[in-house]
């Protein structure tokens, strides 16, 4: 499904300087996969995801996602891409305050241009999945940062993808709303055959998945399966 | 997906009352500006138009070509535009039913302790009939009064003098330039402006005026031309009467011509209000793009987010666009309402007809429009152009 070959990223400082962000990675990942990408901060996993999630350009390589060269597609189909084969949770949420929780969901399905009616209905169905039946017309500045997570899980969900991608996404949250959502993104691995991909410092939550890969200064170290 | 974008636009406008009104202010400004001015310039113009087309298109008016009174001070009495030469002129050109000449001073009326400087023609009898005039009291002043210190006063200037225009005050003395006059009748007040205000003006005999401002000279003339004949024909004919009949060099105006200069007069003007309502516009525009350009950095994460959710550089780029066209179509929108009621105001103290152009409302729409598309698009370009990854990264 998704294969990296020798993927470096460059970063270029104000001063400009020259950082490697990624260093020749090379990685392939399956349909269905749960899998987690751990390392210290500023290892290149956060890098590593965004090019993944096609939020970035790689600076050289080959990224084939569905046998798709990525590096050479428009604004407007990896823009479509994103929109129907990936789902994004972020650590900060992401969402956006004026809309309701309810909007917020809704939103890949608006760019897909969906009927309203139809859009209403699977978001509101993705978040009863979320169990936030009750919060529909909440406000995210009326959620607790669980529910806001919950949200967003909602949100990555409706637009039924192939992959989702997860960005520290029990970082800012307590210890009881990390298990809810962790229990949320595991049903989702297990029912829905989704692909999951997380990239977190916390070995808690990446022995959770299948799959763990070590990322350490730009180079992918380990990668192995966890029983 | 368009309903929603306007939701949207909506809502992103509103979340920041205050900045949005602020922004709002010089477009409306420049729209009030531009319905007001176009509404006032027309009204003003139709005015002026009644004036010289209620006098009728059969008149030609005549005035000596060199003006001034010093030049003409020096000169013998044939080298001067006279009433007896304007009548001689009406005796030998058959195409001239009637004429008043006239000659006109400025000097301080009124009666004891009371003077004020006003406007004093010196007509014949035919003056009332050629302009219009109606008397509201009394009578007018007639050919054979040109030996008789009479008066007649603008309904205007007789309410000044007298306190009130009235019957009461026919017979009673009135004073030009130590010149006593009996007052013999007050005229109607004209509801249409001339470039001569007769409503605050004296009327006296013109055989008077030439002792009051001591001239013979004839301000103007006006010639009523025989029904049906072409007026720019007998212009012709009596140019050429004067050149091989007098030695007076004259200028003659058909009322067409008049008419003609009147609406230039006015379309330049336009043009220039026009140019200055443009620039307060352009000042509303570059308000927009301000409001826009803050916007759009307050909402880079906004712009991540929806990118990451699918959204298109180029659904980026309409959403910003169609925020700073729907703030342009209201402030526009504010801008006519508030241009069309300046212009009833305006209209209401003036006195005269409102006329508000439709195109002129067609017009502000279009314009407002146009920089609301030209004033977005620097911002929606901007926003478009974000990196999704340097816009997540704000916060």
């Amino acid at each position: 499904m998704i294969e990296l070959t020798n993927i470096v990223k460059i970063f270029k400082t104000p001063e400009g300087r020259e950082i490697k962000g990624l260093d020749r990675v090379n990685l392939t990942i399956g349909q269905g996969e749960f899998l987690s990408i751990v390392g210290p901060s500023g290892s290149g996993k956060s890098t590593l995801m965004n090019i993944l999630g096609c939020l970035d350009k790689p600076s050289s390589g080959i990224f084939l996602l569905n046998g798709t060269e990525v590096q050479k597609m428009s604004d407007k189909d990896l823009s479509k891409l994103r929109n129907k084969e990936i789902g994004f949770i972020f650590q900060s949420y992401n969402l956006l305050p004026k809309l309701n929780a309810i909007e917020n969901v809704e939103l890949p399905l608006v760019y897909r241009k969906v009927p309203a009616n139809i859009r209403k209905k699977e978001a509101y169905n993705a978040l009863c999945q979320v169990g936030l039946k009750e919060r529909v017309f909440y406000k995210p500045s009326q959620l607790s940062g669980g529910q806001q997570q919950r949200v967003a899980v909602a949100r990555a969900l409706v637009a039924k993808p192939s992959i989702i991608f997860g960005d520290e996404l029990t970082g800012a949250l307590d210890p009881k709303s990390s298990v809810e959502i962790m229990n949320i993104i595991k049903g989702l691995v297990e029912f829905k055959k989704i692909t999951v991909a997380l990239v977190t410092h916390d070995m808690k939550i990446a022995r959770m998945a299948k799959r763990i890969i070590k990322i350490s200064d730009g180079v992918i170290v380990e990668d192995y399966i966890n029983n | 997906m368009f309903i929603l974008t306007i939701k949207e636009a909506l809502r992103s406008l509103t979340s920041n009352k205050l900045q949005t009104i602020l922004a709002l202010l010089g477009i409306t400004i420049g729209v009030a500006a531009v319905v007001c001015m176009i509404s006032v310039g027309e009204s003003a113009k139709e005015k002026a138009l009644a004036g010289l087309k209620a006098l009728g298109t059969d008149i030609i008016t005549g005035s000596e070509q060199q003006a001034g009174k010093e030049k003409t001070k020096g000169l013998q009495d044939k080298y001067i535009l006279k009433a007896e030469d304007v009548q001689k002129m009406a005796n030998e050109n058959r195409i001239v039913t009637s004429v008043a000449a006239r000659i006109d001073g400025f000097t301080s009326v009124g009666r004891e302790g009371s003077f004020r400087d006003a406007t004093v023609f010196g007509i014949t009898g035919s003056f009332n009939n050629i302009n219009k005039l109606k008397i509201k009291f009394g009578r007018k002043i007639e050919d054979f009064d040109m030996e008789q210190n009479y008066c007649v006063l603008g309904y205007d200037l007789a309410s000044q003098i007298f306190g009130k225009a009235g019957k009461s005050i026919i017979g009673k003395d009135v004073y030009a330039k130590r010149h006593k006059f009996i007052v013999i009748g007050v005229y109607e007040k004209l509801e249409y402006k001339l470039s001569d205000n007769f409503n605050e003006a004296m009327f006296i005999p013109i055989k008077k005026a030439t002792i009051v401002f001591e001239t013979k000279k004839l301000s103007n003339f006006k010639a009523k031309i025989r029904e049906n004949y072409p007026t720019e024909k007998a212009k012709i004919k009596l140019m050429s009467y004067f050149i091989q009949r007098t030695n007076l060099s004259i200028k003659l105006d058909t009322q067409e011509m008049l008419i003609k200069q009147a609406e230039e007069q006015s379309k330049t003007a336009s043009k220039t209000l026009i140019a200055t309502a443009a620039i307060s516009l352009i000042v509303g525009g570059i308000g927009i793009m301000n409001l826009m350009l803050i916007s759009i950095k307050e909402r880079r994460r906004e712009i991540g987010i929806r990118r990451s959710c699918g959204a298109d550089r180029m659904v980026i780029m309409v959403q910003i666009l169609s925020e700073s066209v729907f703030l342009s179509l209201i402030g526009g929108a504010a801008g006519i309402i508030i241009g069309v009621l300046s212009s009833l105001g305006i209209a209401f103290f003036a006195n005269w007809k409102t006329i508000i152009p439709l195109n002129s409302v067609f017009l502000s729409f279009f314009v407002s429009t146009a920089i609301g598309i030209i004033f977005g698009y620097i911002p929606a370009r901007n926003a478009a152009k974000m990196e999704i990854i340097d816009a997540l990264r704000m916060e």
